[in-house]
């Protein structure tokens, strides 16, 4: 039988974790490999929202895996959080929108230094020598982290300053 | 086959180094022990390559970071200087052939260039080493530097 390898990030995931299941699985296949590879989820199956990264559209755990929305390599995501309400603050400004869980952080640094109103309109050179470090935080995540995993049920929400990526000098 | 080079084995099989992998960012070449070749890709600049081979020594692995330099595959050898990677700032300053003989990258992740850099401790904690770390820190912040804008291409274009 063949398998098919999944990229699975989210809640209480600490890194990116690949599982593989039957390529004639279906999406609850996903939950169970990812369990046998000592993840814990911290809610019962149906509290779990599945989504593609990106995406805003929730999968049934009963989806095949041959459907066209996922497949080898795919990149998914597992959170109680149906939605995150994103904050970033750059120079005493603030912005603030709605992303799904299996958003990345690269897709948000997108939005934050896009052009403004919606963003902080950082262009070029300025916006590639930026990064986001979470709140409170020096803890800077990977732009391929997927912003869920960065959050725990009922917290839905998340803060991120827009901070100069600095030389390393001395 | 020793702790080390297990433990680094099992991360090249875990996701963190795959998905680079799925992404493009990065590839393993092989590994002759303690030694692993990886390749990393860089943005496009004019007469510049699309990547970079570096040679990881990984000995004590993770407990020790490791150490890069830019590698000639072809040759066999460490990269010529006027191969290397060059930039404004924060790449010129990480990709210097002068520092240490260009036997490593600039860098608080590097074993060789934390070593008498206590102040980047505290300076550059995202960029630290810790015997908790896999192989996929040290790849990140270098895939940052050849993705910048900051990169211009290398010293001999």
């Amino acid at each position: 039988m063949n398998e098919v390898e999944i990229f699975v990030q989210g809640e209480g995931i600490p890194e990116i974790t690949l599982v593989r299941v039957p390529g004639n699985g279906i999406v609850r296949d996903i939950l169970k490999s990812a369990e046998t590879q000592g993840v814990r989820f911290a809610g019962d199956e149906r509290s779990l929202v599945i989504l593609v990264e990106d995406q805003e559209m929730e999968l049934s755990h009963d989806l095949s895996l041959e459907e066209p929305q996922i497949g080898h390599r795919s990149r998914v995501h597992i959170h109680r959080c149906h939605r995150l309400e994103v904050t970033v603050n750059f120079n005493a400004a603030q912005k603030t929108r709605a992303f799904p869980p299996s958003a990345t952080v690269e897709r948000v640094k997108r939005w934050a230094v896009g052009p403004e109103p919606e963003g902080f309109g950082l262009e070029g050179v300025d916006a590639t020598e930026h990064l986001l470090q979470l709140c409170h935080s020096t803890t800077r995540p990977d732009e391929d982290t997927q912003i869920g995993s960065l959050v725990t049920f009922p917290d839905c929400g998340l803060c991120f300053d827009l901070v100069p990526k600095v030389r390393v000098e001395g | 086959m020793q702790p080390d080079e297990r433990v680094f084995r099992t991360h090249i099989e875990a996701g963190p180094f795959q998905s680079g992998v799925d992404r493009g960012r990065w590839r393993l070449l092989s590994i002759a022990w303690p030694y692993a070749f990886i390749t990393i890709s860089a943005v496009a600049r004019e007469r510049a390559p699309g990547e970079y081979t570096f040679r990881f020594e990984c000995s004590n692995y993770p407990q020790t970071a490791p150490t890069a330099q830019p590698w000639d595959v072809e040759h066999g050898r460490p990269l010529e200087p006027r191969c290397w990677p060059i930039g404004r700032g924060r790449v010129q300053v990480a990709f210097n052939p002068n520092w240490n003989n260009g036997q490593c990258l600039y860098l608080p992740c590097d074993r060789l260039s934390i070593v008498g850099h206590d102040a980047w401790r505290d300076q550059h904690l995202a960029m630290i080493w810790s015997s908790a770390s896999n192989i996929t820190l040290y790849l990140r912040i270098v895939h940052d530097l050849l993705n910048s804008s900051d990169y211009t291409g290398t010293l001999g274009t």
